[in-house]
């Protein structure tokens, strides 16, 4: 199913937590990204969305390491990369913004240097010219006169203008992958379209690709090509945008859907309360054998919870890990 | 369109710092004075009784006649309204048993004590910095048990143990480094008192910046660093190496500043000509001048390098220049 030119192709990754007994936080995760793309992936806190993102940009500090499978950027085997040339890509060709805008920029140091630093290092600029660059760089994610913000330190600035601080660092030297791990979580609601928007669309002038990770369905079904949703270390189906929310066929993406609420439904339906998935997510270290939903699923039987499912590829384009999908 | 101007913090002046600093210190200093003074008046003994020691008797007439002239025989208050007043003026008063102004005989002591304590916190500093960032970056490993160790082992032994020690193996033994004294103002006599003064403050220092080397590594920034490429050289000087500093900042300024009153046990130990030496000294002649003067220069001392760490905040942290 992998179409031309996918510029990062993540193969059976699988992520560990070292302890006693080394727990597979993230087990057999793989999905590509297209050039240009804008690839969502959801799930629920703990599901490994986070960590697959920080894998793929060389970022996992033990005691938490990638312990099977491989991630190709533009062709290239990246995590067997020499760290001098991944550190190249990093930054350059592989930019990263975070959920925390107020903890993720350096309270020592003005934006100016913080964004001209990608100048620096990845284009060998002089601090001067750097800083000049680094105006643009403001400019274009429309922070206003950019020229005099330059010399402003992060607490000057609140969570929105921070987070467009970020996208300028992210974006500075038009990287073709941009990993953006819940970008407008920690944001106001009423700026979380802002920044979303402003992501997507400096992203679509250069031709950046976007693995967007959300725990929100509809936002990033909403916004994305195409959607893996993820339960519990492990990738439960992979769909365009509109299919993965219109029809979902892994019983936990439509328990999910099915759980959104929608104005007025609760009273037509006579209920007191929302539609929840019953049970909880089995913790880190508490994970079974075989479907890791089953038992929270009504079509489970004993099938699931002997193996895990293999993938179905579906035929509009996608893939499930269900025996009994919808 | 700039934005309002509420929302654009201007910077701190420093004269504003100072200015409110310099008031805290004084009522610090008028505090301690009090204290001082009084605590001198409770405790038995007085110049006149002490002037003799236990061997020579002096009779009663030569004691009255010293009260007199020392006004000792003036009621506390009235001599504490005027040791206030002359102090108002920059007058310490006289020392009982030198005769000389306290000021001069501080002033004297002064370039020795202050050898000992740059000498002793440059020690501290210079080895307990790169040790700390040693067992930080060696975290959990078998080096950063033994820094640990070592840390908590200078803390832990007593400044004049560790002193004797230390004049034991490399004066008397090795014959590197001569026992006590102050020689003529030569390194080689300063070594052993400005290592037994800084190993406390050492090893404090050492696991502070082991504390704050981890905590700032830990800190979402450092993860922002990494994203954007830079080395791991880059990372450690460039954003990690200041924020800890930060962290450390006030740790070296509270050694540093309580080391003038900390250096009484090692000034005596290495025979050291300073005010450590000195403090004991006029408390054991009960010299309540010359006492007051030494805990004033001690407090002085502290309040200076506190207020220079406020300063150093100030040009460092520009979270506090805009607060």
């Amino acid at each position: 199913m992998s179409a031309p030119n996918p510029i990062l192709a993540v193969e059976h990754l699988s992520i560990a937590v070292d302890t006693a007994g080394g727990l597979l936080a993230v087990e057999d995760v793989s999905f590509d990204i297209r050039a240009g793309e804008v690839f969502g992936m959801v799930g629920e806190s703990g599901c490994g969305k986070s960590l697959c993102a920080l894998a793929i940009a060389g970022l996992l500090r033990p005691p938490v390491h990638v312990t099977g499978g491989a991630v190709r950027f533009d062709g290239q085997d990246i995590l067997r990369m020499p760290s001098r040339q991944f550190r190249h890509l990093r930054g350059g060709k592989i930019a990263m913004i975070f959920q925390e805008p107020m903890t993720a920029l350096n309270p020592l140091m003005t934006i100016g240097d913080q964004i001209g630093e990608m100048f620096v290092l990845h284009e060998g600029l002089g601090k001067a010219e750097a800083r000049r660059k680094a105006i643009g760089a403001l400019e274009r994610v429309q922070v206003p006169s950019p020229k005099r913000r330059i010399s402003d330190y992060p607490h000057q600035l609140s969570g929105g203008m921070r987070q467009r601080v970020m996208i300028a660092i992210a974006l500075a030297c038009r990287p073709s992958l941009l990993i953006a791990d819940e970008p407008t979580t920690a944001l106001d609601v009423t700026i979380q379209a802002e920044i979303t928007e402003l992501i997507l669309e400096l992203c679509r002038a250069q031709g950046t690709a976007v693995l967007m990770i959300s725990h929100d369905l509809g936002h990033v079904a909403e916004i994305s090509n195409r959607v893996a949703v993820m339960y519990a270390g492990r990738i439960a189906e992979v769909q365009t945008g509109q299919a993965v929310f219109q029809s979902p066929r892994h019983p936990y993406t439509s328990a999910l859907v099915a759980s959104m609420p929608q104005p007025g439904r609760r009273l037509a339906e006579g209920r007191h309360s929302l539609v929840e998935i019953r049970g909880v997510v089995p913790p880190l270290g508490q994970r079974r054998e075989g479907c890791q939903f089953a038992p929270r699923c009504p079509r489970s039987d004993a099938a699931c919870k002997a193996a895990v499912p293999p993938f179905t590829a579906l035929q509009a384009g996608g893939k499930v890990s269900c025996f009994h999908h919808v | 369109m700039p934005p309002p101007p509420s929302l654009r913090k201007e910077p701190v002046a420093v004269s504003s710092v100072l200015g409110r600093r310099l008031l805290q210190s004084l009522v610090t200093l008028l505090v301690s004075v009090l204290l001082v003074f009084f605590m001198f008046s409770v405790i038995p003994g007085s110049f006149a009784d002490a002037i003799g020691g236990e061997k020579r008797a002096v009779s009663a007439e030569v004691k009255e006649k010293l009260r007199t002239e020392l006004h000792l025989d003036e009621p506390l208050p009235e001599r504490f309204v005027h040791y206030l007043s002359d102090l108002s003026q920059g007058d310490l008063g006289k020392s009982f048993a030198m005769r000389r102004p306290v000021l001069d005989i501080l002033l004297e002591r002064l370039v020795a004590s202050m050898r000992l304590a740059v000498a002793a916190i440059g020690f501290a500093v210079v080895v307990g910095v790169p040790m700390g960032f040693l067992a930080a970056a060696r975290k959990g490993t078998w080096v950063d048990a033994a820094v640990m160790m070592l840390a908590i082992s200078g803390l832990s032994i007593p400044g004049f143990w560790f002193g004797l020690l230390a004049m034991y193996l490399f004066a008397l033994e090795l014959r590197w480094l001569p026992t006590i004294g102050y020689g003529h103002g030569d390194l080689s006599h300063l070594v052993l008192p400005a290592m037994t003064l800084g190993i406390a403050p050492l090893a404090l220092i050492a696991r502070t910046t082991r504390a704050a080397v981890l905590q700032v590594l830990g800190e979402d920034y450092i993860r922002t660093a990494r994203s954007k490429g830079a080395s791991e050289r880059r990372v450690v000087l460039r954003h990690m190496a200041r924020n800890a500093f930060v962290l450390i900042l006030t740790t070296i300024g509270l050694q540093f500043g309580s080391m003038l009153g900390g250096s009484v046990i090692v000034e005596n130990l290495f025979s050291w000509p300073g005010i450590g030496a000195l403090l004991t000294q006029a408390v054991a002649q009960r010299d309540i001048p010359l006492v007051q003067g030494c805990v004033l220069l001690i407090i002085v001392f502290f309040l200076v390098i506190n207020t220079l760490v406020d300063l150093a905040y100030i040009a460092i942290d520009p979270r506090i220049r805009y607060s």
